[in-house]
């Protein structure tokens, strides 16, 4: 492994993530402030996570393509609990899976900042916000217009 | 050819403490209590036991024979994964009996949540939770950026994506929650026996919307047993043998991991992941859902129990929310469900309490009794691959 990514999993292992070589480029870019996904060389399926089979064709070998971060929430929840002591200053915050516009099959599990009571639904529209990217945050915004 | 049909000829279950109040007693101590009431209900010796199925891991079966002085284990195998697979140890059970690899094969579960809680099943701080999490899986990872932490917030989101697509009401959750409720106070030994009302339901405090706290299963300890047999056997031992008509796990590829992948299709998504299985299930039993009885669905929280009502095919895909509020899963409904108060009221075993009262139900002995119940469902926990399903029917 390459110096570089050896200091990059040493930095994820301390956000609590330990990543592999098929999760490795997704962290990495998130890191950077960019969002990545992982779709199959061969037949151009995406799948998330990323993993070392395409479950599509078996196919091992993956391309890396990065996204404009625009998407739609698919579902979401606002989490009021706080289960560990370490969420009492996070509740409630708002737990979504978002659709990619640029990566159809991908859904990211992610937070929505900013957002009041009744503004999130499913069917929003959202963009990738990369304030949190040194702690490797998946999160994103309200993008503000209309859908569905 | 020889009778390949098998039964359950014992049961045996321990008090439900709620959680962390079982001590002093151990697991062990859990399971072998279970284990020999549920032998004296057959007349069978304990000795006699030669088969465990199990699963999540289950007990250790080495002390489990070292403590109770079984003779020989000769079958001894667990089904992967965790509380999919509750209702599926009896099909594993019956394998073996078939197969001739063992002639009592006792199913236990035991579950203590001593300075661990499901509740927080994938936090990874380690305070206060985190059991599931698997440092060792890089898949996992996907969960921690987003704090998802608790199955309660995994099945939230399936829970709105459902009401999303179909117009699921949180009506129809209340109506789950109060329904078995009712019945838990019917039950003796429910941990929750205080009235509720549909104001006490949507007073609750919201824990992930659209789940509120009493839409959340009741932590608690125990453990329970059933022993199976030939039918043959079981018949000698006992008038009312119950026999296991099909007893099926695993479920489809797309399901998956389930609520840790949460990037099923759209068409199985808003699902409990048990439509395989419930197709499979019914094929190997020969029987329909208009057959079934009463049914034990596992309800770790409410709004599972509709989408496993329409996996099951009591409902079409979608119609739970108005199947639900027309009062059909009451005790006086098309198919009641969990007459003993379910996990949400009556105690969580990780879902073995309700295979225990399917059993009870077949025979006619339960607390809250379905008037002349043949023939009972009972679900594995809607979770990541493998699920469950089982069909227990009287013998005639
Ligand atoms: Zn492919």
């Amino acid at each position: 492994m390459k110096t570089a990514d050896m200091e990059t999993m040493e930095k994820l292992a301390r956000l609590g993530l330990y990543p592999t070589k098929d999760t490795l480029p997704f962290w990495d870019a998130l890191l950077a402030g960019s969002l990545v996904t992982c779709r199959c060389a061969a037949c151009g399926r995406f799948r998330q996570p990323p993993s070392g089979f395409c479950p599509g064709c078996r196919h091992t070998e993956v391309v890396w393509q990065r996204s404009d971060g625009v998407g739609t929430v698919y579902s979401f929840t606002w989490a009021r609990h706080a289960f560990t002591p370490g969420l009492r200053d996070r509740v409630p915050y708002v737990i979504a899976l978002v659709e990619l516009d640029d990566a159809p099959g991908v859904r990211l599990i992610a937070n929505i900042l900013d957002a009041g009571e009744d503004q999130v639904r499913v069917g929003a529209r959202v963009v990738a916000d990369h304030r949190n990217a040194a702690e490797a945050r998946i999160d994103f915004v309200l993008r503000g217009e209309a859908d569905d | 050819m020889t009778d390949q049909r098998v039964a359950i000829a014992g049961v045996g279950q321990t008090t439900i403490w709620p959680r962390g109040q079982s001590a002093p007693l151990t697991e062990i101590d859990l399971t072998c209590q279970a284990l020999t009431s549920a032998c004296a209900d057959a007349g069978i010796p304990v000795t006699d036991v030669d088969g465990f199925a199990f699963y999540r891991g289950g007990v250790d079966a080495g002390l489990l024979a070292q403590t109770l002085g079984i003779k020989e284990i000769t079958f001894c195998a667990s089904l992967s994964g965790a509380g999919g697979g509750s209702a599926g140890t009896l099909g594993l059970a019956a394998a073996a009996i078939r197969s001739g690899m063992a002639t009592v094969v006792a199913c236990p579960m035991a579950f203590q949540q001593i300075g661990t809680r499901f509740g927080a099943a994938y936090a990874r701080d380690g305070v206060g939770g985190g059991p599931l999490y698997n440092h060792a899986a890089p898949e996992d990872d996907f969960l921690r950026p987003a704090d998802l932490v608790a199955p309660a917030q995994m099945f939230a989101l399936i829970t709105q994506r459902h009401m999303h697509k179909y117009g699921t009401t949180r009506e129809a959750f209340a109506e789950v929650a109060t329904t078995f409720r009712d019945n838990a106070r019917k039950t003796p030994g429910s941990l929750m026996t205080k009235p509720m009302t549909r104001d006490d339901y949507f007073n609750a405090r919201m824990i992930s919307d659209p789940i509120c706290l009493y839409d959340c299963c009741v932590e608690s300890e125990g453990a329970g047993v059933v022993l199976v047999t030939s039918l043959e056997r079981a018949r000698d031992l006992r008038p009312t043998p119950v026999e296991v008509l099909a007893s099926v796990h695993g479920g489809e590829g797309d399901w998956g991991q389930g609520i840790m992948w949460l990037n099923m299709p759209d068409e199985i998504f808003s699902s409990s992941g048990h439509r395989g299985v419930a197709r499979r299930m019914y094929e190997r039993a020969g029987i329909t859902p208009a057959d079934v009885d009463v049914a034990m669905i596992y309800d770790h929280f409410s709004p599972m129990v509709l989408l496993q009502l329409e996996d099951y095919g009591f409902c079409g895909v979608g119609e739970s929310n108005d199947f639900v509020l027309d009062g059909n899963i009451r005790m006086d409904g098309a198919i009641p469900v969990n007459p003993n108060g379910g996990q949400l009221s009556n105690g969580y075993l990780i879902g073995f309490s309700l295979v225990t009262e399917a059993v009870r139900q077949v025979r006619g002995e339960g607390a809250n009794q379905v008037p002349g119940a043949e023939v009972a469902l009972v679900t594995g926990g809607p979770a990541a691959l493998p699920v469950s399903g089982s069909l227990l029917g009287a013998v005639r």
